[in-house]
Order: structure tokens, then sequence, then C-alpha cells
């Protein structure tokens, strides 16, 4: 599964862009319809906070219907809709800087407003809830830079160029910043199986 | 399990959490939109970070104006008291009338007990 669709196009991008440009309400509507599900598992993964991220895809939808006549729409349109919540969050992200954070005792993925898909192909030996919090809290301590890489990329199934041009970095350093953070992620899953 | 497989499990449990648009999220934004639609659009660009901008650039601006209509004004006299500036600005010796010793009578020559 992936909660972005990795696959996601829209049938006409070029009519959809035209469309948003003229300010037409329902075209929003279609993009949300198609995108929100990327754009909100970005917020509430980025930020671990359901209500803020809410707030923040609410205020990115607003910021594309403000925006949209000046898009060109070379760089797709899922691409600068999800660079608009990325950076967004990481404003957020750098203004909670000096804050307590979330404590350890709370479910990340309840408290994150995520939901959980079942795996198939799993030991039942493990509890599969237990190690997906316990992973999600993981993802939640790694450098806010590697996260928004590893999210982008494993969660939203995005290339690691359609990364590259989200987050206005150059691909080698996507490559980079998804190695970090997999090595670390794959030390704390060792420990989740036991090895 | 080697690298590949845990590779592929970690890849397998990241995208295993996700989130659904809700759709109380587009209406929100939509009613946001459609109220700032409605506003005139002075208070619209009022609320823009352009706005801030423009009256910082205004209150340079009038601070510059003031500072240099203030440095363009006539010199001040040296004269240390408003009442010595008023008599100079008449033509009146200061010494004559304030440094004036009293009269015979004893009276100051303003207090009208000489006449």
């Amino acid at each position: 599964m992936c909660a972005g669709g990795g696959d996601l196009t829209f049938t006409n991008e070029g009519e959809m862009i035209a469309r948003l440009r003229r300010g037409d309400l329902d075209a929003l509507g279609e993009l949300y319809r198609e995108l929100g599900p990327a754009m909100v598992s970005l917020a509430r993964s980025l930020l671990r906070d359901r209500a803020e991220a809410d707030d923040v895809v609410a205020d990115c939808l607003i910021r594309v219907h403000e925006k949209a006549a000046g898009f060109r729409g070379e760089r797709g349109l899922r691409t600068w809709v999800l660079r608009i919540v990325a950076n967004r969050c990481r404003d957020l992200l750098r203004r909670r800087r000096f804050d307590a954070g979330e404590p350890e005792a709370h479910d990340p993925i309840a408290h994150a407003g995520l939901r959980v898909e079942p795996l198939e192909e799993w030991d039942h030996a493990l509890d599969q809830e237990k190690a997906l919090r316990a992973l999600e809290q993981a993802i939640g301590r790694l450098p806010p830079e590697q996260r928004e890489a590893v999210i982008l990329r494993d969660r939203l199934g995005m290339s690691q160029e359609e990364v590259a041009v989200t987050l206005g970095i150059r691909v080698g350093a996507v490559k980079s910043r998804l190695f970090r953070a997999r090595e670390t992620l794959k030390v704390e899953l060792k420990k989740l199986l036991g090895e | 399990m080697d690298d590949q497989d845990l590779d592929r499990t970690l890849s397998r449990m990241i995208a295993a959490v996700g989130a659904d648009a809700q759709p109380a999220l587009l209406t929100r934004a939509r009613a946001r939109i459609e109220a700032r639609a409605r506003q005139p659009r002075f208070v619209r660009w009022a609320m823009q970070p352009a706005a801030l901008g423009a009256s910082v650039a205004l209150f340079v601006a009038s601070a510059g104006l003031s500072l240099a209509l203030v440095s363009g004004a006539p010199e001040a006299s040296q004269s240390s008291t408003l009442i010595e500036s008023l008599l100079e600005e008449r033509g009146i010796e200061t010494g004559s009338v304030l440094g004036t010793p009293a009269t015979d009578s004893g009276s100051a020559p303003d207090s009208g007990g000489a006449r």
C-alpha cells in the first residue's frame, strides 16, 4: 500500500492546471480527492500531531488556490503541491525546535492520526501493531531532513527524482539522506525482530 | 534475515502506515477561500505579507522626509531662553532689559512704580 498513491497522475494535468489557474474551486476539490491522502499522510507523518497537520493541509489548499495563477506546471502538480506541504511542515518544525517534543509514551500512530494497513506475509509470532508503533517512533527520532526523504520515498512511493524536486535538493542529497535514515531504521528493525 | 530482506521489510512497514483525506478539510479551505473573496480588495491586500513590507517602506520614507525637513530648517539662535530669543527677534538688547539694575525708586523698570 502506498499512502499517496505512488502511480498517481491526473488524466489531464494540463487542463487541471488551467482550471486551477482560473480559480475553479471544483478543480481544487478534484485535486484534493486525488492528492489529499498524500498531503494528509505527509503532514501527519512529519508533524506527528493530527490537529496541527490538518490545519497545515487546509492552509496548503488555500495556498494552492492563491498561487495556482503563477504555477507553470513544469515540475508536475503532485511535486508542487507536496512541496508546499513539506515547506509549511518544515517551518512549523523549525519553530518547534525548542519544544519538549512528543512524549515517548504516546502511541505515535494514533497521536498523529495515522492508520495502519495490515501487512501480509508477517511472522505472526511478532505483534505487528507493536512493531509498526516502534518503527514509527524511530522515524520520529530521525533528523527532519531524513524523515521527510523517507516519508516521501517509502510512504508516498515517490521516485528519488520526485523527492529531489519536492524537497528542492539534488538527487545525490536524497540518496544520502535515505541511506543514513535507512541505516538507522534497520538497526531499530533488527532490535524489533530480535536479531 | 539478510540485508535485502531487511530493506524490503522496512519499506513495507513504512508504506503500511498512512492517512485518508478528510472531506472536512476541503470544506474548511473552501469556506475560507469564499470568505476571503467577499472581503474588500484593500482588506485582502492588507492581510498579505506584502502589506507589511509596504507599511515598513512607508515608515522609512516618512522618517527620512522628517529628518530632511528638520535638517533643512533655519538654525536655531544661540539664545538660551525663550524670553531672550523673543527679545532678540524684536531687536531689543537683552542686557538692557533683563540686566538693568533697579531704579532709584527701588522698583523694577517694568513694575510701573517709577512713574
